[in-house]
C-alpha cells in the first residue's frame, strides 16, 4: 500500500498520460468529468474539472483565458512556470499547490479544477465551483417542513449537479445514455461506484441500452418501461421517483441507482421496494421518535384509505353483529330513508370524490376556490340534507379520500386508491370474507412482485441481502 | 397480452357473480330493525309466546330528534319453539330482524318453573345471539311487561334493564352474574346451582306503555333488581332477596364494590349510631374438604375499604378506632354470612355458593364418589367465615362532627 | 449479495404459519379434558419425524422428496409413488378448504353459496402458489406477523373483559394421563406436525438437511408454544366443559371478549386468522402438488396451477355431505389410511432403501 502511495506523489508523477489513467482509476467512466489537454507557457498541461460543479462559461473566463495570457517569450523552467500562474495568472482565485493525488482527487471532486503540468510534481487546484444561475424552486409535490427545499429541474444538468454537490465523493458515477429516435433525449445513470449491486446495474443498463422508443419527454415513461419489465400483473408501482436531491441521495447512499432524465424534474429510484413509498426524507432530519410514529402513521393511513370504505360496507349490510350496539343504533338512525343500499352509497360518494379530486387537479388555480365550495357545501352537505346520502357515509368517504394522500409519494396514493373499488365491489357481494380475500390477494401481489430482482416486500431481511435472481 | 387476458378473467368472474342472484346474505341496515330486548313466555295457544323490542331507529337518534314516536315497538308471536316463534315474527313486522343485538332474555316465571333447559340450546346455538346477553327472570309479572315501559331518557327497555343490572351489580354486587355463558358453565359443572338474576316490576304497567308516561316526574311504572331466582338443576324452585343474593356472589368472589351498613349498639338492624363502611377491593377464597361425611368449609373474605359515616362518637385519628371498625365490620360480615348460608342450606337445601364446584376443581378424585349427594352433604356442611378488613382513609373528617362540652 | 436461498427467517415463518393455520382452531382435539396438554405432549414424538425427514435429506445431499422417491423406488414405482404424494397433499389443501368454509359459513356468512366461496379461494391460492415457494415465504412472514398480532390482541381482549379464569381449567388430569397421551398418539402427532413432510418437497429450495433440522425444529417449538397457549386460552376463557360442546372453541372464546360493550363480538377476526392461514397452508400443498404432477408428466408447473386448484376447490366440496362426516373423515379414517403411512410408513421405507443402496453404490 504505501510503496503505491508513494508512486503517487513526488517526482514520480510527472507523466500527463499517468495523470489521466489515475483520474480514470479514480473517476471511472463518469460523464462529467472533463479532462482538457493546455497549454502551459511552453510545455503541455491538463487541466480537469467536473462539468457539474461549475459551468463553462466560468472556465472560459477565468481560467483558460488567463492560462492562454500567461505565455513567455524567454524559456523558463518549469517551475518558473507554476510560481508565474500561481502569482500573476491566478491571484484573484482561490487557489492552492497540492502534491498528493489524493488529495488532488478530492479537491476536484469539492468543484476545484486542477492544472497538472508534464513533468511537475506540483499541481496548482483553483476554486472554480460555481453557482448555477437556474433557479431552483421548492419541489411541488413532496414538501417538507423541516429539510432542504430544493428541488429538480427539467434541465439534467442542473439535476446532476444538484446530486453531485452533496456527494463529496469520487465514487460517484453518472453514465450517459442517449434514448429516443426522434428525441435523442438524454438519461443519466448515477451510482455509487463499488456500493451498488453490479448484477442490478447491468439489468439497468440493458433495459436503457435495448429501449425502442422514439420519444421521451417525461422520466414516467422510463418508469413504466422499468415497470412493465417485471414478470406477470403489478398492481404496486415498482420504481420510485422523486423531486427531492436529498431523497435520492439517502436512496443512493443505500445502494440504489438514480435515472435522471433530460427535461424531466423527476429523478426515478431503482430498485423500489414497498417501504420506501412510506419513506419522507423529513424522517430523517427528526427526532427518530417522531420519524418512526409518522412512518406507521402512514402505513396505516394507507391500510385505512384501502379498507375502510369496504370494511364499512361489509358490517353494515353483512355482519352486523359487528358493530357495538349503540353504534349501530345511530347508523342504523342515519340510514333511515336513505334510499340506496349502502353499496351503492359508497360508490356513488367514492365516485364523486374522484371527480371532485380530478377537476382540482386539472382546472386552472382561479377556479380552485369555487370547486373546493361547491364539493364542500353542494355535494357534502346537500346531499345529507336531502337524505340521499347518510352522514356516516359522507365521513366514512372524507376520511378514505384524506387517508389516501397520506402516502409521501403522489404516484403511489393515486394508484394504490383504486384497489379500493376492487375491494368496495368484493365486500359488497359476499361481506368480510370478499374484503379479507381482497386484501389476501393484495398481500399476494405485494410479496410475490419484485424491482429488479429485489423483493418487493420481505419483513424480515433487508432489501441489499436478499435479491432472489 | 397476458395481463388483458388476466383481466378478462376477472371481468368474466365479477360478471359471472353479479348475474347470479349476487349479495346472497345481504341485510341493509334500512330494511332491517334491531332487537334489543326478548321476553320468553308461555303461549296461550301453542308452547311458548316470544315478545320482541325492536327498536324504531328514527327515533333513537339524538340529531334527527325523531316524529315523536315511541323508541321502541313490541311485537308478540307465539310458536311451539322459539326459533319458529322467531321466524314467524314477520307475519306481524315488515322488516327483518336482527337478532344479534339483544341485551336481555327475560324469562317468566311460569317457564322457568318448568325448566329453561328445554329452550336454551336455540340461544346457545344462535351465533348471533350474543354470548354475553342477560338473562333475567321476571318475578311477579309476565315477562312481556318488562318491555313495555317505557323510561324517560329515552333508551329503550332492553337497554335500560341492562346498563341498570350492570351497574347495580358493580356498586353493590346484589345480582348474580346472569350471562347466558354462564348458565352454560354452570349447568355443566359439578356441584353448583344456577343463580339467575331476578327482576320485578313496581308500578302500572298498562299505563307505562305510553309515551306519556315519561312526561312525569316519577315514572308510572318501574323495573326493580329483586335479587337473584334459584334454579335446581334447571328448574325455578325460589327467590333469594338482594342481600342474600349479595352475600352469596361475595362468598363466590363476584363481589368486588359494595357497602355495609352496620347497625349501632342495641343489636337491631333499626337501632341508632350505625355505621357505614364501603368496600372496593374485596376477594373472597373458600377452602372446602371433609370432615368425615361432613364437609367443612371455610370462606375467608378480605377487603379494602373507607368508612364512609359514622353517627356515633368515635375516634378516627387512632389506630384503635380503625381497629375497632373494622373487628365490628368482620363480626358483623361474618354474621351476615353466616345467617345466609344457614337459610339457603334450610330454604333451598341447594348449593348456589359453588363450594361443592370449588371441591370438585381442587380435590377431583374425593368429589368424584360424593357428586351425586354433594347438595345434600350441603346441608348438613359447617361454614366458618374468616374476614380480614383493612380500612385505609376516613375520607375528610376525622370524627363525627360534634360540638365537644365544655365544661364539667 | 449472491443469488441466495430463501431466507431462513421466511422459511421459519412459512413453517410457523403452516403448523399454526388451520390447527389453531381444529388442532387440538377437545374431547380429552386437557387438552391443552395434548400439544405439548405431541411435540417430542413429533422431533422424530424432524429426525426421519432430515435423515433422508442429508442421505441424498439435499434432494427434493420427489427425486428421492425415484431414487430409492426405481422409476416406474417411484413415480407411482409421486403421484400418490401429490394427490395426497391436493387431498389435504381440499380438507383446509373445506374447514375454512366450514367456519366461514358458521361465522361470517350463511346464505352465500358454497362453490362461489370455494371457487374464490381457490383462484386465490393458485395466484399464490403461481408465486413459487419464495413468493409464499415472503407471504407468510406477513402472515405471521398478522396472526400473533390478532391472537395477542384476543388475549389481552379477553383478559379486560376479564373472561380469563384460570381456575376454570381444574379439575387437572381428571380422566388420567392416558386419553391425552393416547389423542396426542392418534391425533396431534399427525396434524399438523407431520404435514411437515410436504416441506421435503421444497428443501433444497430452503436450506438442506441442516437447514430443515435447526428451523424446523424452532418452528415446531413456536408452533407448541403457541398451540398450548391459545389452547390455554379457550381452557381459561371457556372452561373444559365448554370447551367440548364448542365446534370451534376459539371462535366461542372471541364470542364472550365484551370491553366496555363497546369492544365485542371478536369472532370475525378468529375467521380472518383462520382464512389467512388456509390461504397459505393450502398454497403450499398446492404447489407441492402440482410439483408432483409436473415431474411426472412433464409440463410445466404454472400450466397445472389453475386446473389442480380447481380439482381441490371440486374435492372439497364433493368429499363429504356434512360436517359430522367431515370431522370424523378427518379425525379417524384419514390418519389411519393416509397420515401415517404416508408421513411415517413410506419415509422410513424410502430411508432404509436409499441407506442399502447407497451403501451397495458405495462398495462397488
Amino acid at each position: 500500500m504505501s510503496t503505491e502511495e508513494q508512486s503517487l506523489t513526488g517526482e514520480q508523477m510527472n507523466s500527463l498520460e499517468k495523470v489521466k489513467k489515475q483520474l480514470k482509476q479514480v473517476f471511472g467512466e463518469t460523464t462529467d468529468l472533463a479532462v482538457e489537454p493546455v497549454d502551459v507557457g511552453q510545455y503541455k498541461g491538463l487541466m480537469c474539472y467536473l462539468t457539474t460543479m461549475t459551468n463553462s462559461a466560468f472556465i472560459m473566463e477565468h481560467v483558460v483565458k488567463k492560462l492562454a495570457m500567461s505565455e513567455h517569450k524567454e524559456p523558463i523552467s518549469k517551475e518558473e512556470t507554476f510560481q508565474q500562474l500561481e502569482i500573476s495568472a491566478y491571484s484573484g482565485l482561490s487557489h492552492q499547490t497540492l502534491q498528493n493525488i489524493d488529495d488532488v482527487m478530492f479537491k476536484i471532486v469539492l468543484g476545484n479544477a486542477a492544472i497538472f503540468i508534464e513533468g511537475c510534481a506540483q499541481v496548482l487546484v483553483l476554486d472554480v465551483r460555481t453557482l448555477n444561475s437556474r433557479s431552483i424552486e421548492e419541489p411541488s409535490t413532496q414538501n417538507v417542513v423541516r429539510g432542504p427545499k430544493e428541488g429538480f429541474t427539467e434541465s439534467a444538468d442542473t439535476n446532476m449537479s444538484l446530486i453531485r454537490r452533496r456527494f463529496n465523493n469520487v465514487k460517484l458515477r453518472f453514465e450517459k445514455y442517449e434514448l429516443g429516435y426522434l428525441t435523442h433525449t438524454a438519461v443519466y445513470m448515477a451510482y455509487l461506484d463499488g456500493e451498488v449491486d453490479e448484477e442490478i446495474l447491468k439489468q439497468v443498463r440493458e433495459t436503457l441500452s435495448s429501449s425502442h422508443i422514439d420519444s421521451l419527454f417525461d422520466s414516467g415513461r422510463i418508469e413504466e418501461m422499468f415497470h412493465s419489465k417485471g414478470k406477470g400483473i403489478q398492481l404496486f408501482p415498482t420504481v420510485y421517483s422523486s423531486e427531492r436531491p436529498d431523497a435520492v441521495c439517502s436512496c443512493m447512499i443505500n445502494k440504489r441507482i438514480a435515472i435522471i432524465v433530460d427535461g424531466s424534474p423527476f429523478v426515478l429510484i431503482v430498485p423500489t421496494i414497498f417501504p420506501d413509498f412510506f419513506q419522507s426524507p423529513e424522517d430523517e432530519y427528526q427526532w427518530v421518535v417522531i420519524g418512526v410514529f409518522s412512518r406507521w402513521l402512514r402505513y396505516f393511513a394507507f391500510v385505512l384509505s384501502l379498507i375502510v370504505p369496504a370494511l364499512y360496507i361489509a358490517v353494515t349490510s353483512y355482519h352486523q353483529e359487528l358493530i357495538p350496539s349503540v353504534l349501530l343504533t345511530s347508523i342504523a338512525a342515519q340510514r333511515e330513508g336513505i334510499p340506496f343500499p349502502a353499496s351503492i352509497e359508497i360508490l356513488l360518494m367514492e365516485i364523486t370524490f374522484e371527480i371532485l379530486r380530478e377537476a382540482g387537479t386539472r382546472m386552472p388555480r382561479l377556479v380552485g376556490p369555487t370547486i373546493s365550495i361547491v364539493g364542500a357545501l353542494v355535494l357534502g352537505e346537500a346531499t345529507v340534507q336531502a337524505g340521499v346520502v347518510s352522514n356516516i357515509n359522507v365521513i366514512v368517504v372524507s376520511l378514505t379520500a384524506i387517508s389516501g394522500f397520506v402516502a409521501p409519494i403522489y404516484t403511489f396514493g393515486s394508484k394504490v386508491r383504486f384497489f379500493r373499488f376492487g375491494l368496495i365491489l368484493l365486500s359488497s357481494l359476499i361481506g368480510l370474507y370478499g374484503l379479507v380475500l381482497g386484501c389476501c390477494l393484495l398481500m399476494v401481489q405485494l410479496t410475490r412482485i419484485e424491482s429488479f430482482g429485489v423483493p418487493y416486500m420481505s419483513l424480515f431481511s433487508r432489501w441489499d441481502k436478499r435479491r432472489v435472481t | 397480452m397476458k395481463t388483458c387476458r388476466v383481466f378478462l378473467v376477472l371481468i368474466l368472474c365479477t360478471a359471472v357473480v353479479l348475474g347470479g342472484t349476487g349479495c346472497w346474505d345481504q341485510t341493509e341496515l334500512n330494511k332491517a330493525s334491531m332487537v334489543t330486548g326478548m321476553a320468553l313466555e308461555p303461549g296461550d295457544n301453542m308452547k311458548y309466546k316470544v315478545t320482541f323490542e325492536i327498536v324504531n331507529a328514527l327515533e333513537t337518534d339524538p340529531n334527527k330528534g325523531g316524529k315523536g314516536g315511541t323508541p321502541t315497538v313490541i311485537f308478540s308471536k307465539e310458536g311451539n319453539s322459539i326459533a319458529e316463534a322467531t321466524q314467524r315474527i314477520n307475519e306481524n313486522l315488515e322488516r327483518m330482524i336482527l337478532i344479534s343485538h339483544f341485551r336481555v332474555i327475560i324469562i317468566d316465571e311460569r317457564l322457568a318453573r318448568k325448566g329453561i333447559n328445554q329452550f336454551m340450546d336455540v340461544l346457545q346455538r344462535n351465533r348471533y345471539v350474543r354470548e354475553d346477553v342477560i338473562v333475567l327472570v321476571g318475578k311477579g309479572a309476565p315477562a312481556s311487561d318488562f318491555l313495555k315501559t317505557v323510561y324517560a331518557r329515552g333508551l329503550y327497555a332492553g337497554y335500560k334493564i341492562q346498563t341498570q343490572v350492570e351497574t347495580y351489580r358493580k356498586v353493590y354486587g346484589g345480582v348474580p352474574r346472569s350471562h347466558l355463558f354462564d348458565i352454560a358453565q354452570a349447568l355443566l359443572t359439578e356441584g353448583r346451582g344456577l343463580l339467575l338474576g331476578a327482576i320485578t316490576i313496581s308500578g302500572d304497567v298498562e299505563k307505562s306503555e305510553s309515551l306519556d308516561a315519561i312526561k312525569t316526574i316519577s315514572p308510572a311504572a318501574v323495573v326493580k333488581m329483586a335479587g337473584a331466582a334459584v334454579f335446581r338443576g334447571d328448574k325455578l324452585i325460589g327467590y333469594l332477596s338482594n342481600e342474600h343474593t349479595r352475600m352469596v356472589m361475595l362468598a363466590g368472589d363476584y363481589v368486588n364494590n359494595t357497602l355495609f351498613a352496620i347497625p349501632g349498639p342495641g343489636g337491631k338492624q333499626t337501632s341508632p349510631g350505625g355505621i357505614d363502611v364501603q368496600f372496593y377491593h374485596m376477594h373472597a377464597h373458600m377452602h372446602v374438604k371433609m370432615n368425615g361425611d361432613k364437609p367443612k368449609i371455610v370462606v375467608n373474605i378480605q377487603g379494602d375499604g373507607k368508612i364512609t359515616s359514622i353517627d356515633r362518637n368515635m375516634k378516627l385519628t387512632t389506630i384503635k378506632g380503625y381497629e375497632t371498625i373494622e373487628q365490628m365490620t368482620s363480626n358483623y360480615v361474618n354474621e351476615q354470612m353466616q345467617e345466609t348460608v344457614s337459610y339457603v342450606q334450610k330454604k333451598f337445601g341447594l348449593d348456589v355458593f359453588g363450594f361443592g364446584q370449588h371441591y370438585y376443581r381442587y380435590h377431583f378424585r374425593k368429589f368424584k364418589p360424593i357428586a351425586k349427594e354433594w347438595n345434600s352433604l350441603f346441608t348438613r356442611a359447617d361454614v366458618e367465615v374468616k374476614s380480614n378488613f383493612t380500612l385505609r382513609r376516613p375520607d375528610l373528617k376525622t370524627q363525627k362532627v360534634e360540638k365537644e362540652q365544655i365544661g364539667p | 449479495m449472491t443469488p441466495s436461498k430463501v431466507n431462513p427467517v421466511d422459511t421459519f415463518t412459512l413453517q410457523l404459519v403452516f403448523l399454526l393455520s388451520t390447527s389453531i382452531i381444529f388442532g387440538t382435539p377437545s374431547v380429552v379434558p386437557d387438552s391443552w396438554l395434548v400439544g405439548l405432549v405431541a411435540f417430542f414424538p413429533a422431533c422424530l419425524f424432524i429426525v426421519l425427514y432430515s435423515a433422508m435429506l442429508s442421505s441424498q445431499h439435499d434432494l427434493g422428496l420427489y427425486p428421492m422417491l425415484e431414487k430409492a423406488w426405481g422409476k416406474i414405482a417411484g413415480k407411482m409413488f409421486v403421484l400418490l404424494y401429490a394427490i395426497y397433499f391436493l387431498y389435504i389443501a381440499a380438507r383446509n378448504i373445506r374447514d375454512m368454509i366450514e367456519l366461514v359459513m358458521s361465522a361470517l356468512l350463511r346464505i352465500t353459496p358454497v362453490p362461489i366461496l370455494t371457487s374464490l379461494f381457490i383462484m386465490l391460492i393458485a395466484y399464490t402458489a403461481l408465486g413459487g415457494i419464495k413468493a409464499i415465504a415472503r407471504f407468510a412472514s406477513l402472515i405471521l406477523c398478522i396472526v400473533l398480532l390478532m391472537l395477542v390482541t384476543l388475549a389481552v381482549f379477553l383478559m379486560f373483559s376479564s373472561s380469563i379464569i384460570l381456575e376454570q381449567m381444574l379439575p387437572f388430569l381428571s380422566k388420567g394421563m392416558w386419553p391425552v397421551i393416547q389423542s396426542a398418539f392418534t391425533h396431534s402427532l399427525w396434524f399438523p406436525y407431520g404435514e411437515i413432510i410436504v416441506f421435503l418437497v421444497f428443501q433444497p429450495e430452503l436450506g438442506g438437511a441442516k437447514g430443515f433440522r435447526k428451523i424446523t425444529l424452532y418452528a415446531f417449538i413456536s408452533a407448541c408454544i403457541i398451540l398450548t397457549i391459545s389452547d390455554l386460552l379457550q381452557i381459561w376463557s371457556l372452561g373444559i366443559e365448554s370447551k367440548k360442546y364448542s365446534v370451534f372453541a376459539l371462535l366461542d372464546a372471541a364470542r364472550l371478549i365484551n370491553i366496555a360493550n363497546i369492544i365485542t363480538r371478536m369472532d370475525a377476526v378468529v375467521a380472518l386468522i383462520i382464512i389467512f392461514g388456509t390461504l397459505l397452508k393450502c398454497s403450499v400443498f398446492l404447489f407441492a402438488c402440482t410439483e408432483g404432477i409436473a415431474r411426472i408428466f412433464k409440463v410445466k408447473t404454472g400450466k397445472l396451477t389453475f386446473p389442480l386448484a380447481l380439482v381441490a376447490g371440486a374435492f372439497s366440496i364433493l368429499v363429504t355431505r356434512n360436517s359430522a362426516e367431515h370431522v370424523t373423515e378427518g379425525l379417524k379414517y384419514v390418519i389411519y389410511t393416509m397420515h401415517i403411512p404416508l408421513q411415517l410408513l413410506v419415509p422410513l421405507l424410502t430411508l432404509i432403501l436409499l441407506r442399502i443402496r447407497y451403501r451397495k453404490g458405495a462398495a462397488t
